[in-house]
C-alpha cells in the first residue's frame, strides 16, 4: 500500500550570498507516499520552502542551484531534467500553490485565462475548450456564480477567492502531486478553515498525494498524516501525525508544540522559543539547534547526529543526541 | 540606505565610497574618464600647444600633422587647443548649473514639505510647469531673450534642473517632519529649517549624488546644443558646441573639424552617465542583483 | 474608466495654462525695448512706436497677457514679425514633417528598445546584458546633432544611400519615406536607449513578481512566461516613459532637423531666432505646450487602457 510516490535523497540546495555559496537544505531525505499528506513543518528559514521549490525546479537562477541528491518522481530524477521535460511535469503531474494569494496572480490577466491557459498547454485542448474547462474547475473549487467570475481579473476577488483560483489553477493538470507552500498563512482564520476544508475534499475526489508546508501546529493537525519537523535546513523528527503529537520527542518539536496555542492550555503557558533560526551563512558545527536547546550536552555542538528510529517500526526517527539515545536504550531495556 | 555614513570620520567616508565604487565597475570607468577630462581642462593653459584663439590664415583647414595633432579649423586655429580650453566652459557650465539648480531646488522642496498645504501646493506646481518643458526648448527661449552668454546659459539649465531635486528633497522632509527630534531641536533653539537641513541630508545624499552626476551629463549636452544652435558662448571663445556648429559649414570637405569636439562631448557625457549609473546600480538595492 | 478620463482631462487644463504663463513670461523679460531688439539702435522712434503696436506691446501688461491667453486657446498665435503670415499657418505648414519625425523615431525606439529590454533582464549579468548596457549609455550620452552628423557624413555622403539635405515633398510617399529614414534613425537610434533601459529595469521587478512564478509553476512555456506574462505587465510602466522621454525626444526632433536641414518645429525656431521674431519663437513654444499637455493626456488615457485595475473602475 505505502507505494512511494516521490522520494527525495540526500539533497543540497545552495544559495549564493555575498561572499560565497551556502546549503539551505543539506542531505535532505524522506519520500512521499501515494495519497499521502506529509506535512514539512519548521519556523520560517528552515529550508521548507526551498525544499519544495527544489522538487519544482523553481528555484531563482541566478542565486541558487542543487548540488547534490536524487529527486525521484515516479521511479524518475527530477533532478538534471531538461527544462523542457521538467516543464511538462510542471502543472500538470507536480502542482505547487503559494502563500500570497494576492500577487500569485497575474493582474493583467483574466482568471479565466490563467487557468485555461494550463489546460492549453499541457492537454492541446482548443483555447475555447480550455475556458470552458477553466468553469468547470471553478466550480469545483466551489468559487459562487463561478460563470461571471471566468472574465474577471484578479483585482476583483478576495483573499480567498484568489486561492481557490489558485487551487483550480494547480487542479487543472489533474497533478499526482500538490505543493503547497503555506496556502493559508495570509488568509483570515475562517477563510482558513474553509480553505482547509476544500483542500481535503480535492484531495480525496481527485486521489492527489500533497506536501503540505506550513509553519502552524494546528493546521499540520488537519490536514497531515505525516509530518517532517524541519531545523537549519535537516529534518529534525519524522512521524505519522498522531505518534508526533502524543509523543514528540525532538526538543525543537516540543518546543513548537508549546508555543501554539491550543484550547485546553491556558494562554499564559504559551513558551515561545528563544532565539532565531541561524542564518545560512551562520550555521553552528553539530546539531543546528544547540545553541537554542534546554538539553544539550557538550557532544551536541560538536557533531551534527543522525537520523534515527525511536519506535519498533521505524516510523518515528528523529535527530537528536539526548533524546534518541534515551529512547533506544529504554526500548532496548523493554526487550 | 544612505551612500555616506552619519557619524565617522573622513577616512570612513572614504573607505565607504571606495566600497560603493567597488561594486560596480562602471562608474569607476565614468570617475577615470571624468578625471582625465577635469585634468585636461585644469592643465589647458599649459598643455594646449597653442593660443585657442590665435588665427593663422596661412594653415586654415589643415588635417591632423605633427603640428596640428587634431589639425586646423577655417581660421587656422588649433583644433587641440581650441578643445582643450573649450573643455573648461563645458565642464565649469555643466557642474555649476546643476549645483546651483541642486541647492535651490533641494531648499524648495525641503521648504515646501515642511510648510506643506498652500506653499507645498504652490512651489510644487511651479516647478511641475517648469518639469514640462524640455530641458533643450527651456535653454533655448531663456538664452534667446537674455542674450547668449555664460551666465544665462547656466542660469537656463539650473531653471529645469531645480525642480528635479525639488521632488527628491520633499518627500523624505515630509515624513520626519513631525518626528521628536525636530521638536527637540526647536526646543534647543535651532531654527526649522536647520534642523530638517541636517536630518535630511544625510538620507537623499545617495540620491543627490547620483542624479546630479546624471543630470550633469544631461547639463554638458544643453550646453553643447545651445552652442551649436548659436545660442552658447559668443565666438571666438573656444566652445565644443560652437566649434562643431564652425565646422558644420565644411563639412563635406573637412569633416574632422566638427568630429574631434564631438569626440569630447561624447566622453564627457558618457562619463557623467556611467557614474551617476553605476552609483545608482551601487546603492539602489533594488537593482541590485538578487 | 469614464471618470478616469474626466479626471485626467480637468488636470491637463491647469497644466496648459501654466506652462502657457511661464511661456509668455520668459518671452516678456526680455531685457531693453523688444521692439529695438528686432529693429536695433538704428531705428527710427516711428518704426519702433509702429512695430511696438504691431508687437501688441503698447497695452497694459495685464491685457497682453490675457490677449496672448484666450489668443493661444483660440488659435490665434499672432503674425509672424518676418514673413507677416499667421503664426499658426507657419506652424501648420511644417507640423506634418515635424510629426513624421517624432512618430518614426519612436517606432524605432519602441521597436528595437522593447526586445533589448527584455533580453538584457531576462539574461542579466550575462557578457550580453553587459554589452547592451554600454552601448545604450552611449546612445543616450549622443547629442542628437552629433551623431545626425555622423549619420550623414557616413550614410548619405560617404555611402549616399540618403540624401544629405531633409526636404520631402509630402505628397511624394516614396519621397517622404527616403528622405525621412536617416532623420527618423537618429532620433530612434537615441530613444532606442532609453527604452532598452526602462525595460530592463521594469523587466527585472516583474520578473520578481510572485506571479511570474506562479507561472512557471504552471508549466507554461519560457517564452509565454518572458512575454505573456512578464513583458505585458512591465509594458504598463513603459507606456509612461513615452511621456517621461517626450522631453528629450522634443528637443532631440529641434536638433536633428536643424542638422538635417528638414522643415518642422526645430527650423521654425531657428528662423525665429536668426530673424529675432519673438512672435514665432513664442508661437511655435505655445504648439508645443499643447503638444507636451496633449501627449501627457494621451499616455496617461493608454495607462488607464493597459492596466486592468484603471480600465475596471
Amino acid at each position: 500500500m505505502d507505494e512511494k510516490l516521490l522520494v527525495v535523497d540526500k539533497l543540497t540546495t545552495s544559495f549564493q550570498l555575498q561572499n560565497g555559496w551556502y546549503p539551505a537544505i543539506e542531505d535532505l531525505s524522506f519520500s512521499l507516499n501515494r495519497n499521502e499528506t506529509l506535512a514539512l513543518v519548521g519556523e520560517s528559514g528552515c529550508g521548507k520552502s526551498v525544499t519544495a521549490y527544489s522538487i519544482m525546479n523553481l528555484l531563482p537562477k541566478p542565486g541558487s542551484r542543487i548540488d547534490r541528491g536524487r529527486v525521484l518522481f515516479n521511479g524518475k530524477d527530477l533532478v538534471g531534467l531538461s527544462s523542457g521535460e521538467m516543464r511538462s511535469l510542471r502543472g500538470s503531474k507536480l502542482a505547487m500553490i503559494f502563500q500570497e494569494p494576492m500577487t500569485s496572480l497575474n493582474p493583467a490577466l483574466s482568471i479565466g485565462k490563467q487557468i485555461a491557459e494550463v489546460l492549453y498547454y499541457h492537454n492541446g485542448t482548443s483555447k475555447k475548450e480550455a475556458l470552458k474547462g477553466a468553469l468547470e474547475l471553478l466550480e469545483q473549487v466551489k468559487i459562487p456564480a463561478a460563470a461571471n467570475r471566468l472574465n474577471d481579473y484578479p483585482h476583483h476577488l478576495s483573499g480567498g477567492m484568489r486561492q481557490r483560483v489558485m487551487i483550480a489553477m494547480a487542479l487543472a493538470g489533474r497533478p499526482e502531486i500538490m505543493l503547497a507552500d503555506e496556502p493559508t498563512t495570509a488568509l483570515d482564520v475562517t477563510i482558513q478553515a474553509q480553505v482547509l476544508a476544500l483542500l481535503d475534499d480535492l484531495k480525496k475526489e481527485m486521489k492527489m498525494s500533497m506536501i503540505f508546508i506550513t509553519h502552524d501546529m494546528g493546521v499540520v493537525a488537519r490536514v497531515a498524516d505525516r509530518v517532517a519537523v524541519m531545523y537549519g535546513g535537516y529534518l529534525a523528527e519524522v512521524a505519522p501525525v498522531e505518534e508526533l503529537f502524543a509523543n514528540p520527542t525532538h526538543p525543537y518539536t516540543e518546543a513548537l508544540l508549546q508555543s501554539m496555542p491550543r484550547l485546553d492550555r491556558d494562554i499564559d503557558n504559551l513558551k515561545p522559543i528563544p532565539g532565531l533560526v541561524p542564518s545560512i551563512d551562520r550555521m553552528p558545527k553539530g546539531c543546528r539547534f544547540a545553541e537554542r536547546c534546554r538539553h544539550k550536552i557538550p557532544r551536541c555542538e560538536q557533531l551534527m547526529p543522525e537520523l534515527l528510529p525511536v519506535n519498533s517500526d521505524g516510523t518515528h526517527t528523529v535527530r537528536c543526541w539526548v533524546r534518541a539515545s534515551q529512547n533506544i536504550s529504554s526500548g532496548d531495556a523493554k526487550v | 540606505m544612505s551612500l555616506f555614513p552619519k557619524a565617522g570620520g573622513l577616512h570612513r567616508t572614504f573607505n565607504d565610497l571606495v566600497r560603493v565604487f567597488n561594486r560596480n565597475k562602471t562608474s569607476w570607468a565614468g570617475l577615470i574618464l571624468l578625471l582625465v577630462m577635469v585634468v585636461l581642462a585644469v592643465l589647458a593653459p599649459w598643455i594646449a600647444p597653442y593660443d585657442p584663439i590665435d588665427q593663422n590664415i596661412l594653415q586654415r583647414l589643415s588635417p591632423s600633422s605633427t603640428e596640428h595633432l587634431l589639425g586646423t579649423d577655417q581660421f587656422g586655429r588649433d583644433i587641440l587647443s581650441r578643445i582643450l580650453w573649450g573643455a573648461r566652459i563645458s565642464l565649469s557650465v555643466g557642474t555649476i548649473s546643476v549645483l546651483l539648480g541642486m541647492a535651490v531646488g533641494t531648499v524648495l522642496g525641503i521648504f515646501a514639505g515642511y510648510k506643506g498645504k498652500f506653499w507645498d501646493y504652490l512651489i510644487m506646481g511651479v516647478m511641475d510647469v517648469f518639469m514640462a518643458i524640455p530641458t533643450l526648448l527651456m535653454g533655448l527661449m531663456v538664452v534667446a531673450v537674455l542674450g547668449p552668454n555664460l551666465v544665462n546659459l547656466t542660469i537656463a539649465i539650473a531653471l529645469t534642473v531645480a525642480p528635479r531635486f525639488a521632488r527628491i528633497a520633499r518627500a523624505p522632509t515630509i515624513s520626519i517632519k513631525n518626528r521628536d527630534f525636530v521638536e527637540a531641536g526647536r526646543a534647543m533653539g535651532f531654527s526649522d529649517m536647520r534642523i530638517m537641513a541636517a536630518h535630511i541630508f544625510p538620507n537623499i545624499l545617495g540620491e543627490l549624488v547620483v542624479m546630479g552626476s546624471l543630470w550633469v551629463a544631461t547639463a554638458v549636452r544643453i550646453e553643447a546644443s545651445l552652442s551649436f544652435i548659436g545660442l552658447g558662448v559668443k565666438p571666438p571663445t573656444p566652445t565644443w558646441g560652437g566649434m562643431i556648429r564652425e565646422g558644420f559649414q565644411n563639412i563635406l570637405s573637412e569633416p574632422w573639424i566638427s568630429i574631434y569636439p564631438g569626440i569630447f562631448i561624447l566622453i564627457t557625457v558618457l562619463a557623467f552617465n556611467l557614474l551617476g549609473d553605476g552609483l545608482r546600480d551601487a546603492i539602489d538595492p533594488k537593482l541590485r542583483n538578487s | 474608466m469614464l471618470k478616469y478620463v474626466l479626471k485626467r482631462l480637468g488636470m491637463s487644463i491647469p497644466i496648459l495654462l501654466a506652462v502657457l504663463t511661464l511661456v509668455f513670461v520668459i518671452i516678456r523679460i526680455v531685457p531693453g525695448d523688444p521692439a529695438m531688439v528686432v529693429l536695433g539702435d538704428q531705428a527710427s522712434a516711428e518704426a519702433l512706436e509702429a512695430l511696438r503696436a504691431k508687437m501688441g506691446l503698447d497695452a497694459p501688461l495685464v491685457e497682453q497677457y490675457l490677449t496672448f491667453l484666450f489668443g493661444a486657446l483660440r488659435g490665434d498665435l499672432g503674425l509672424s514679425l518676418l514673413s507677416g503670415k499667421p503664426v499658426l499657418a507657419e506652424v501648420m505648414t511644417v507640423l506634418p514633417y515635424t510629426i513624421d519625425l517624432t512618430i518614426a523615431g519612436v517606432l524605432i525606439g519602441v521597436v528595437f528598445g522593447v526586445p533589448l529590454g527584455v533580453l538584457t533582464a531576462v539574461y542579466r549579468n550575462s557578457v550580453t546584458d553587459y554589452f547592451i548596457r554600454v552601448l545604450s549609455l552611449f546612445g543616450l550620452s549622443f547629442p542628437a546633432f552629433y551623431s545626425a552628423i555622423l549619420l550623414i557624413l557616413v550614410f548619405a555622403i560617404q555611402f549616399q544611400f540618403f540624401p544629405v539635405i531633409s526636404d520631402p515633398d509630402l505628397s511624394d510617399y516614396g519621397q517622404r519615406l527616403e528622405h525621412l529614414i536617416l532623420p527618423a534613425f537618429n532620433l530612434g537610434l537615441i530613444m532606442v536607449a532609453y527604452i532598452t533601459r526602462s525595460t530592463r529595469s521594469s523587466m527585472l521587478e516583474v520578473l520578481r513578481e510572485d506571479y511570474v512564478r506562479t507561472a512557471k509553476a504552471k508549466g507554461v512555456p519560457r517564452l509565454i512566461v518572458i512575454f505573456r506574462h512578464a513583458l505585458q505587465n512591465a509594458l504598463i510602466p513603459i507606456v509612461t516613459v513615452i511621456g517621461l522621454y517626450l522631453g528629450v525626444l522634443i528637443g532631440n526632433s529641434v536638433l536633428t532637423e536643424i542638422v538635417f536641414n528638414r522643415p518642422g518645429l526645430g527650423k521654425l525656431i531657428l528662423d525665429a531666432l536668426s530673424e529675432r521674431d519673438y512672435t514665432l519663437l513664442q508661437g511655435v513654444m505655445v504648439i508645443y505646450a499643447f503638444i507636451i499637455v496633449v501627449v501627457n493626456l494621451i499616455t496617461d488615457l493608454t495607462y488607464g487602457l493597459v492596466d486592468p485595475r484603471v480600465k475596471h473602475q
